[in-house]
């Protein structure tokens, strides 16, 4: 029988046959994924609307330096957002990514509705009246929430209620990206960790059920449009490398700026965290006011200015720099918000003053601007959020542009083994500690090679005898070779470990001529091979003392055998 | 079917159970299709008012623009067209907005940038490949000015390409005339020559285009034809005149130099050009008047030929006088010409090159060269020098009119 708890309704239980939870469960898992991708994607576009509107409204469609709304509004909104945190939606702080992964790793896939809609409303008054923040994160944790609350009405499984997390979690993020693969990317690679084939069907049907909505009101043009790159000169990849580099160090810049304000802000009296939002918005807003007014809110009209080479090389540095800044404000405060586009802002600035800066000096380089705004949007991804995967996608994604991936691939991969090397702790991680949570790291995680039966194979040095000996000829081989323990290869191809002790116990049951196979029990050894995990090893060994491993290219035939204290031992050294 | 049938000892028990489960799951997808439903009808609605708003405030930023363009205050077009762009639905006419704002603030290579993405969307259209072209221009990039060129002219102009594409050519002309490929230039003027429509002004611009890249014949031709239709256009006139008088033609620049000098409108024309065409008639008139022509009569002929002996002989000596004084080497080709000078009978009578025929033509033969080697040697001449000068050019020229 499996019990089906509601996790609103605890003293609730209904008793069903497992096999009928099990069936149920599966075939809810492949149609609740459709449900939520498309109510997802129709909450992102609420939630991106609801944004632009608040920013025409606070900021106006125009907004320039020396407007004193620029001051006012993201201070207004601060506070406003500040209370709303701390008396209605407590749970809203932070970007959305972390509060998702929690929801997976320790509260079995729960987020509340109250939680998603205080995080629909939170984040859409801070970043638009332009607080320095994107949409994506927070349209993760909208999609994962509403994931989480038709599956808790659906009266899951706690392991379906815990896996559709991040399902809803793609959908919101393919919404918000309009780019389904990087999404799902992400979500695998940053807040799943280990996936199974069930499970990215569910991500993957989510995921694009949210973009052919996202499409059906946005369009389906790709969100930025650059020329198509063309690479003549293997040497510009120079250029690229150079970017990579650059683009590492600014990551490190960004990540250690967050390292060291958010926990000093966090660790300071209530009162103080009250206003911090507040201030942050005041600090933002000047600088804007003073005449960097494209550092608020998301930027992405910014980024296609930038793509078009509408900036000189200094003013985009200028510009990459006071972001890193108002981000850094802007989240280290508690305002909800997410790090993405600022981090795709921040990325484009350093990759077009890069590219602006070398084709003064290196006029011949064919490139344009664009193309290297786009890689140095995905050279951040892969430095800061450290999704190297994701980064790849997510800029062929956004820009529908294959020509770009030699360069993208090169550049991404320096900055990330730089920003690896000199920061190890990913920023997400950074946050998790910070927050005082204990969740698995995923760049950790992807980097654990799992143990195999071959790393604890040793040889088959029992005796190997056929089904047809006798009782006797058994024993008689066993006290010989001074093993306790015997293989009999059976005349239908599968094998039986027989131990001494057993042994024994048939000869005094029966005479010592019988066959062995005639009276063996009907259990036979596990069909294993030597590239299976070895955990999977672990279930068999309090019936078999020994198992065989098989070949699989002849399954008759025996790579070696495995013993319990061989595996035990293999596990001491890992640890 | 959502669920499989169970068998087994609990199947008795587990099925009102997985009844209830089928009909409670049904439900509960029916509502959440209802809750689909009904939230894509307010998202629908929603985007709706958010869209029709987004339209106005693209619409108002883009008027600004165009107005600001209109009143050649292009930074505030630029400004104007930036705002816009976020909110626009159709960003393809804001961006190539933005981009002429752009060019015409002298933002070039930001302008280059949005046209680029441009091109790559349409790649032949004839207003982003010629947009792109100036740019290259001003860019003195010459290749892609070239190409850029060459696709607009095959390029898509939307209906006006008939009347475009003679303006893209001409100016295509223009540039080459500009950058001294000329025949190039030329072959451009000949297809636009012959791809013309019955447009006066137009086969004025296109004549006068190929006189500056020296294409006078064929300039010629182009005045003729104007004049052959209609009253006669002083710009016709003039051009006409000058193309024959560079071709050597003298006898139809005088009729047309005078026809020009006659015209009513002559006397609005600048001072400069008005005394270039006068020297030009005077020279063509002296021209004729020194030329010695087979239909002359003998004597009249030979009367010729002593005057530009004389000439020809006093300019090799000052040539040859000047040189000395300088202490500069004479050229091989001028001591030469000298030694055969030297050769000729030393009394040259009019009524000895009446009666010796070969004598004329061997003056004639030393005549030419010395004008044109003492003109390489001693600098530009004048006067009477000049005159003959342009006779040694192209004598044929001037025999065959």
């Amino acid at each position: 029988m499996t019990q089906i708890v509601d996790r609103q309704n605890p003293s609730q239980e209904a008793e069903i046959p497992r096999k009928t939870s099990q069936l149920r469960d599966a075939r809810l898992f492949l149609i609740l994924p459709i449900f939520m991708g498309i109510i997802s994607g129709l909450l992102v576009v609420c939630f991106r609307i609801s944004i632009e509107s608040i920013k025409m409204l606070t900021l106006g469609s125009a907004p320039h330096p020396g407007q004193f709304r620029l001051l006012l509004w993201p201070t207004a909104a601060g506070l406003a957002v500040s209370l709303m945190v701390r008396y209605l939606f407590p749970a809203t702080r932070g970007s959305g990514v972390n509060q998702t992964k929690a929801a997976l790793y320790i509260y079995d896939g729960y987020i509340s509705f109250r939680t998603t809609v205080g995080k629909f409303l939170t984040s859409a008054i801070a970043i638009g009246s332009g607080h320095s923040l994107g949409p994506e994160d927070p349209s993760l944790q909208i999609g994962a929430g509403v994931a989480s609350y038709i599956s808790r009405k659906m009266n899951l499984s706690r392991e379906r209620l815990r896996l559709f997390a991040p399902v809803g979690a793609a959908a919101g993020l393919a919404a918000a990206f309009n780019a389904p693969i990087s999404a799902i990317l992400f979500v695998i690679e940053e807040v799943v960790g280990r996936w199974n084939a069930a499970m990215l069907g569910s991500i993957v049907l989510s995921a694009i059920s949210s973009v052919i909505v996202a499409r059906w009101f946005w369009g389906s043009q790709p969100m930025f449009r650059i020329p198509t790159v063309e690479l003549r000169d293997p040497r510009e990849l120079i250029a690229y490398t150079v970017l990579g580099i650059v683009g590492g160090i600014a990551s490190l810049i960004f990540s250690r700026a967050l390292a060291l304000l958010r926990p000093r802000l966090r660790g300071m009296s209530v009162r103080i965290q009250m206003i911090q939002p507040a201030a942050a918005g005041l600090l933002v807003g000047l600088i804007g006011f003073l005449g960097f007014p494209q550092v608020m809110g998301p930027g992405y009209e910014v980024i296609d200015q930038a793509m078009h080479n509408q900036f000189t090389w200094k003013f985009l540095l200028a510009l990459a720099l006071l972001k890193i800044l108002a981000t850094t404000l802007s989240f280290s405060s508690g305002t909800p918000g997410g790090m993405f586009a600022p981090t795709l802002f921040i990325g484009a600035m350093l990759g077009a003053s890069v590219g602006s800066f070398e084709k003064l000096v290196f006029p011949h380089l064919s490139a344009s601007v664009g193309s290297y705004a786009l890689v140095g949007m995905g050279v951040l991804f892969a430095g800061f959020l450290r999704a190297p995967l994701t980064s790849v996608f997510m800029v062929l994604e956004v820009s529908g542009n294959y020509s770009i991936v030699v360069p993208v691939i090169l550049a991404n991969t320096l900055a990330y083994l730089l920003a690896r090397t000199l920061q190890p702790t990913s920023i997400f991680e950074l946050f998790t500690h910070q927050d005082g949570l204990d969740l698995p790291s995923m760049e950790e995680q992807r980097e654990e090679l799992p143990l195999r039966i071959e790393d604890a194979l040793g040889p088959v040095d029992v005796p190997l005898l056929s089904g047809s000996s006798t009782l006797a000829a058994i024993t008689a081989a066993m006290r010989n070779s001074g093993t306790d323990t015997a293989l009999l290869h059976l005349s239908d191809r599968s094998y039986y470990g027989i131990s001494t002790e057993e042994s024994n116990q048939y000869m005094t049951k029966y005479p010592g001529e019988m066959i062995a196979e005639t009276i063996l029990p009907k259990d036979r050894l596990p069909v294993l091979f030597p590239d299976q995990q070895l955990d999977r090893t672990l279930p068999y060994f309090h019936r078999w003392p020994i198992l065989a491993i098989r070949n699989r290219a002849n399954r008759s035939a025996l790579n070696g055998l495995v013993r319990l204290a061989a595996v035990l031992e293999r596990y001491k050294q890992v640890e | 079917m959502l669920f499989q049938e169970e068998t087994g000892p609990l199947l008795g028990i587990a099925r009102p159970e997985k009844r209830r489960l089928m009909l409670k799951d049904t439900i509960a997808l029916l509502g959440l299709l209802a809750v689909t439903i009904l939230l894509f009808a307010m998202t629908h609605i929603l985007f709706g008012l958010y869209s029709r708003h987004q339209t106005t405030v693209a619409e108002n930023w883009t008027k600004r623009g165009i107005q600001a363009l209109q009143s050649h205050r292009p930074e505030d077009a630029v400004r104007a067209f930036r705002a816009a762009l976020p909110y626009a639905t159709d960003e393809h006419q804001i961006q190539l907005l933005l981009a002429q704002a752009l060019a015409a603030a002298g933002h070039e290579e930001e302008a280059a940038a949005y046209y680029r993405t441009l091109w790559e969307e349409e790649p032949g259209s004839g207003t982003i490949n010629l947009a792109l072209a100036r740019l290259a221009v001003r860019r003195n990039d010459t290749d892609n000015a070239s190409k850029y060129y060459h696709a607009a002219l095959d390029g898509i102009w939307e209906g006006d390409g008939s009347r475009r594409r003679p303006e893209v050519r001409l100016e295509l002309a223009e540039y080459l005339i500009r950058q001294n490929r000329l025949d190039q230039a030329r072959s451009e003027l000949l297809i636009a020559a012959g791809n013309a429509a019955e447009d006066p002004n137009l086969r004025l611009r296109i004549a006068a285009l190929m006189e500056d890249a020296g294409d006078y014949g064929n300039a010629l031709n182009l005045y003729r034809k104007l004049l052959q239709h209609g009253p006669a256009r002083l710009a016709a006139l003039e051009g006409a005149g000058r193309a024959a008088y560079e071709r050597g033609n003298y006898l139809l620049a005088r009729n047309y130099l005078e026809r020009t000098l006659n015209h009513p409108d002559f006397q609005h024309e600048s001072e400069e050009k008005r005394d270039t065409l006068r020297n030009q008639l005077r020279d063509s008139i002296h021209i004729l008047l020194l030329y010695p022509s087979w239909d002359l009569s003998s004597s009249q002929r030979a009367r010729r030929v002593a005057a530009i002996d004389r000439i020809a002989e006093a300019r090799l000596a000052s040539c040859i006088t000047d040189l000395q004084g300088k202490n500069q080497p004479i050229s091989e080709a001028l001591n030469d010409l000298s030694r055969q000078w030297s050769a000729l009978p030393p009394k040259r009578t009019l009524a000895r090159i009446t009666a010796d025929g070969t004598l004329a033509e061997r003056i004639l033969g030393l005549s030419y060269p010395v004008e044109i080697e003492t003109a390489k040697t001693c600098g530009q001449p004048t006067g009477d020098d000049l005159l003959l000068w342009k006779i040694a050019a192209a004598p044929q020229a001037v025999e065959a009119q």
